[in-house]
């Protein structure tokens, strides 16, 4: 099937009140939806594995949590490891730092949307769903300076609201739609 | 750490370091644009051209200047199970070794070394181990021999440490005083430090063992490939790379020069 949408990745970041609303969104994105998918869910430090399985239990796709430097494929979604920063290096691989937690958080979500945005541009999506701080707010500031596509969890939906509203407090979202409406727009992109 | 479109260029950047710090060009594009914000930010520089003056002015700021660009650990025995794998598999094997050498080649903020160095000393094997730490900046060095770190990470480390099981508490190692931790001094009674211009310069001659973990992700995947041949040359036929658990894994040295050890826990055994 021919994809006419001009999105080469997406980025979607949560922290509390997320993970299954995460699971939803992968588990009813069809077989022939390839764009990768680099996600960043705030975690337990010290949990190493177990989300990226979580996940791949209901995922379609093959779900990584990349080494760094690992080029970034279609039809695969990337996890940020635990106690790593995940971003988007110019050559489109998966680039990991120790650096200092941003928003009290490693993984950061601005950290990824951030480095995802300079690489991507306009053909990024980035969403941002439920959450109890403001981690993402900045980054989707970026996404919209380059020309990506700000989209935000309704936080009226939202399991904890202040993640979503911190983006509204200092950008403009493109849409701002409940989990269902985000997975209608997802699959629209490849019918 | 910098969150933003980078105010100047990675070109701009390199080109006023250059002179300075020949091996800049090592470091990853996205790493040196986002690290040079972060310490200008820090040492409140607020524009190129000023950091150039400053360099013009005090040539010893570089050293300042490669303290705070150099990525600092954030906690002591980070990834539980790789210590526990060092303390119950990996240094045991070198307990009757009349000379045990273990090399750093990036010793960052110090953490990771007083890791080693508490196990070194609960497995009484400071007389026979010889630790080699390298480092980029002399500030750097200073910072680490003084051995005080902030409390802000005591619980951190604490748990980090409990999780090893080792019948002991963290706390016997080091002194409290207002809000710093002291570490004890003996800690590093058989540490040597290198001051090094390059990762790829001033390297001990042969090493049984490498900690070199999480180091790599700042540099380029072809610097990967370099760093790492030069590491190897330095390690003892037999002798064992520890990397960082996320670290490239598909660097052409690790297939050809060790076999895996551990895969979970990232140990190589040069072959």
């Amino acid at each position: 099937m021919a994809i006419k949408h001009p999105y080469k990745a997406i980025v979607i970041g949560g922290s509390a009140g997320s993970f299954q609303t995460v699971l939803h969104i992968l588990e009813s994105l069809p077989k022939n939806f390839s764009i990768p998918i680099l996600l960043t869910l705030h975690r337990l430090k010290h949990v190493r594995s177990g989300l990226a399985e979580s996940v791949s239990l209901t995922s379609h796709k093959p779900i990584v949590e990349p080494y760094d430097k690992q080029a970034i494929e279609p039809n695969t979604v990337y996890i940020a490891p635990s106690n790593y920063h995940l971003m988007v290096d110019d050559d489109f691989t998966c680039s990991l730092s120790t650096e200092q937690p941003v928003e009290f958080s490693r993984p950061s979500i601005d950290v990824l949307f951030a480095s995802a945005a300079q690489v991507y541009k306009q053909q990024l999506i980035a969403i941002l769903l439920s959450g109890a701080n403001k981690d993402g707010a900045q980054g989707m500031k970026i996404v919209k300076q380059c020309g990506g596509t700000v989209i935000i969890q309704d936080p009226s939906e939202a399991e904890v609201s202040i993640m979503p509203k911190s983006v509204i407090d200092i950008v403009r979202p493109d849409i701002i739609m409940e989990t269902e409406d985000i997975i209608t727009f997802l699959k629209n992109m490849v019918k | 750490m910098h969150i933003g479109l980078p105010i100047y260029t990675y070109q701009e950047i390199t080109e006023l370091l250059h002179a300075y710090i020949p091996d800049i060009s090592y470091y990853s594009k996205s790493f040196v644009e986002r690290r040079f914000q972060y310490v200008c930010a820090k040492l409140y520089i607020p524009s190129i051209h000023a950091f150039q003056e400053k360099i013009q002015e005090d040539i010893s700021f570089l050293d300042i200047f490669m303290h705070h660009f150099t990525v600092p650990v954030t906690e002591m025995f980070r990834d539980v199970s790789v210590w526990k794998a060092l303390y119950s598999k990996v240094l045991p094997q070198y307990r009757n070794a009349s000379n045990f050498s273990i090399w750093l080649p990036n010793c960052s903020s110090g953490e990771e070394l007083y890791s080693l160095s508490i196990m070194l000393q609960k497995l009484s094997m400071q007389n026979n181990t010889t630790v080699y730490a390298s480092h980029r900046s002399i500030v750097g060095i200073e910072a680490i021999k003084k051995g005080i770190y902030s409390e802000r990470n005591e619980q951190l480390n604490a748990n980090n440490f409990s999780k090893l099981q080792l019948g002991t508490n963290l706390d016997n190692y080091y002194t409290k005083s207002f809000n710093s931790l002291y570490m004890n001094a003996s800690l590093l009674k058989n540490v040597t430090f290198m001051y090094s211009t390059s990762i790829l310069q001033q390297i001990p001659a042969h090493v049984d063992v490498v900690l070199f973990r999480n180091s790599l992700l700042y540099f380029t995947v072809h610097m990967h490939e370099i760093i790492l041949a030069n590491v190897t040359k330095h390690i003892k036929q037999q002798g064992l790379l520890i990397l960082g658990l996320q670290d490239n894994n598909s660097i052409t040295v690790l297939n050809d020069s060790y076999k895996i050890e551990n895969k979970e826990e990232r140990i190589y055994r040069k072959k």
